[in-house]
């Protein structure tokens, strides 16, 4: 089933394609980044940290040129492109008025001790690790076989077991494991490999049978209860909407949909009754003697239900509890329309609270704008899923669409007091080496998808 | 005072930022649309490129059969004639006349006096060429029409099989109506879709745009 096609590398090739990516440089959109990215100059040089981010302007450049390039050679999708360099820009922008503002308060300027040495180093090994996984996917159908979807499944559980045996824990949350001085999030690596291994449970055939079903149950179960182990539940209601989003694309049959939502909606009423009960009897003293599983059930169960407590009345603890969302709200108010220079101390602003940060440096409106650009990029990724004829494809895009924007619309919301909030990343705006790396790699993948892939999508030999 | 100032500058540059974000997304738009449409020449220059080197090669190969033939012939012929030549001379010392040995005339050419001409395979060639576009209308695939009638469908059996639901079995035939092609649908419930309208049998010419299923192709001349 697979077509073979022949590549063949050739410097002239090489020539024509680079003249092909670039004919229209001084006027085509990629400039315009590119300005937009050296006028950034101006707004960071008023909030202090211009000298931080001149270090890291060559390398984002660096990462728009190369990915303009890519995205010629694979013919995909450049919106999506364009899109993501935006985000990078500001989250870039975020970022060094975070370094400047540690700077300010610690007093060193040490590139180590600040964060710089290791916000390049992230950015040069997300670019790397993106080239690498566009270019693999676009050249080989090596991710859509089984041997590959087995090893990626196998990867994400044992990853998520080593955290759990080896990792620290913070906050309660199990998901970061060192590695020779490195910290990895493995439930970003898990998030990851979700969708492709979905993709081939899923790709095979038009027509989804029982087998493929609980396949694809199983596995997404397995995901979800090790993430509930983890006590990840960001992420888990993250896996939980893109599942419900693959079934209802990708399943034909709506009743199995109906069941999964019937039995989820059943079972997290039973779960919370459960809990409900124990606390009462917690409180009552019966149940002093509990053992470790019904500890950690209660733990988990309290955690969830003050998310809801405190998001509809913040104000109940405000120093403890309450807390993230009051500063969120107060730095939202602050912030006004284009932003102001005297910033509040925000909780986790780098990594959870960043959108409340954005708005008290850049303002509302540019804000809004950013939350616009991240429809659009969801828009610009839904119609590389409708365009695409092979199942593979569609399911790699819709995958890694879905999820990018869930992620950002969960955020944004928690965030800004809309729903409870959960401990997510933002999108290429956070802060952090892994969330970097896979939101490279997935706009890497959704471009490559957009592109004229040469093998057919997930069809077995 | 310094704070305000710095806190107006910081409101500058956020709205020139805000300007320059809003002018890539609408513009990026146009851009690329247009950009779209002027790389395709680029597209179209490689795929000739690419088919002009394919035409070349083809060619030299078969000038080097053609040649190879022919050394072949001489070489028989030669052999032939020096065999022929010494049995002669053996008569003319009074022997008895022997036959020389029986010519065998297809593997002689030189008797057949074939002319010595360079192949010109596209005579026997049909002038077509499809192209498949995808939704952008990006050219997919070049599609030499090598021979008439030229059946297209989603079995295997077809001369051009595309994958797609909407496309018959045997969905349309190219065939040849005096000095022009025709598309004849064969009997399809979607049959050829060209112009808004659905077409039995559809006169191929250059520049010609037609769906068969959801597949768009266009038809180009060779020149």
């Amino acid at each position: 089933m697979r077509e073979k096609q022949e590549h063949t590398i050739s410097m002239t090739r090489i020539r024509w394609e680079i003249h092909r990516a670039f004919y229209s440089f001084w006027t085509g959109p990629l400039m315009a980044v590119i300005l937009m990215q050296i006028a950034a100059l101006l707004f960071m040089g008023a909030k202090g940290a211009g000298r931080i981010y001149l270090n890291l302007l060559p390398l984002l450049l660096l990462i728009s040129l190369a990915g303009w390039l890519f995205t010629s050679v694979a013919h995909g999708n450049r919106k999506v492109l364009v899109y993501s360099l935006i985000l990078l820009t500001v989250g870039t922008m975020l970022q060094c008025i975070f370094i400047e503002e540690l700077v300010i308060r610690t007093g060193t300027r040490d590139p180590a001790r600040t964060g710089i040495a290791s916000l390049e180093l992230q950015y040069l090994v997300s670019l790397a690790a993106a080239l690498a996984a566009g270019i693999v996917y676009f050249c080989t159908d090596f991710i859509a076989r089984k041997k590959t979807a087995v090893l990626m499944a196998a990867l994400a559980v044992g990853l998520s077991l080593l955290t759990l045996v080896f990792s620290e824990g913070v906050g309660g949350v199990k998901n970061w494991i060192s590695l020779a001085g490195i910290s990895l999030q493995t439930t970003e690596i898990s998030k990851l490999l979700y969708i492709p291994v979905c993709a081939y449970i899923l790709g095979r055939d038009r027509e989804t049978d029982r087998r493929t079903l609980a396949f694809f149950y199983g596995y997404t179960f397995l995901s979800l209860l090790l993430l509930a182990v983890q006590g990840e539940f960001g992420t888990l209601l993250l896996l939980l909407l893109v599942f419900l989003s693959l079934h209802l694309l990708f399943v034909s049959d709506l009743s199995w949909l109906l069941g999964v939502v019937l039995a989820l909606t059943a079972g997290g009423g039973i779960l919370a009754a459960i809990g409900r009960k124990l606390t009462q009897m917690q409180l009552d003293g019966s149940g002093a003697r509990t053992g470790a599983l019904v500890r950690f059930y209660l733990d988990a169960y309290s955690k969830i239900s003050n998310r809801f407590i405190y998001w509809l009345n913040p104000e109940k603890d405000p120093a403890g509890l309450g807390y993230q969302l009051l500063k969120a709200k107060e730095s939202i108010l602050l912030g006004g329309f284009f932003g102001t220079s005297s910033v509040t101390d925000l909780p986790v602003k780098s990594s959870d609270l960043v959108y409340p940060a954005l708005i008290e440096r850049c303002g509302l409106v540019f804000a809004l704008l950013i939350f616009i650009v991240f429809n659009l990029l969801w828009l610009e990724e839904m119609k590389v899923f409708i365009r695409k004829k092979q199942r593979y494809h569609q399911i790699i895009a819709a995958g890694f669409g879905t999820l990018v924007f869930y992620q950002a619309l969960i955020i944004i919301a928690g965030s800004t007091g809309l729903c409870p909030l959960t401990g997510i990343t933002l999108p290429f705006i956070s802060s952090g080496g892994s969330s970097l790396l896979v939101c490279f790699i997935m706009t890497a993948l959704i471009i490559a998808v957009s592109g004229n892939i040469p093998w057919k999508g997930g069809m077995e030999e | 005072m310094a704070v305000e100032w710095m806190t107006l500058l910081s409101a500058a540059a956020v709205i020139l930022l805000i300007a320059f974000i809003i002018f890539i997304l609408f513009r990026a738009n146009n851009d690329l649309a247009r950009a779209q449409e002027e790389g395709e020449h680029f597209v179209d220059e490689w795929a000739e490129r690419e088919e002009k080197l394919e035409e070349k090669r083809r060619l030299r190969k078969a000038r080097e059969e053609e040649l190879k033939k022919m050394e072949e012939a001489r070489q028989e012929q030669a052999a032939f004639e020096a065999d022929y030549r010494g049995r002669g001379k053996k008569e003319g010392d009074g022997r008895q006349k022997q036959p020389g040995p029986v010519r065998d005339q297809k593997a002689d050419p030189g008797s057949q006096k074939q002319p010595r001409r360079f192949p010109d395979q596209k005579e026997s060639r049909p002038a077509l060429l499809l192209l498949e576009l995808d939704e952008n209308k990006r050219i997919l695939r070049r599609i030499p029409v090598d021979h008439i009638p030229f059946r297209i469908g989603r079995s295997n059996d077809n001369d051009l099989v595309l994958d797609d639901l909407c496309v018959s079995r045997k969905h349309v035939s190219i065939e040849r109506s005096g000095d022009r092609y025709v598309a004849v649908d064969l009997g399809t419930k979607n049959k050829i879709f060209s112009g808004g309208k659905l077409h039995d049998q559809l006169p191929l010419e250059a520049g010609v745009r037609f769906f068969i299923g959801n597949i768009e192709m266009l038809v180009e001349m060779k020149r």
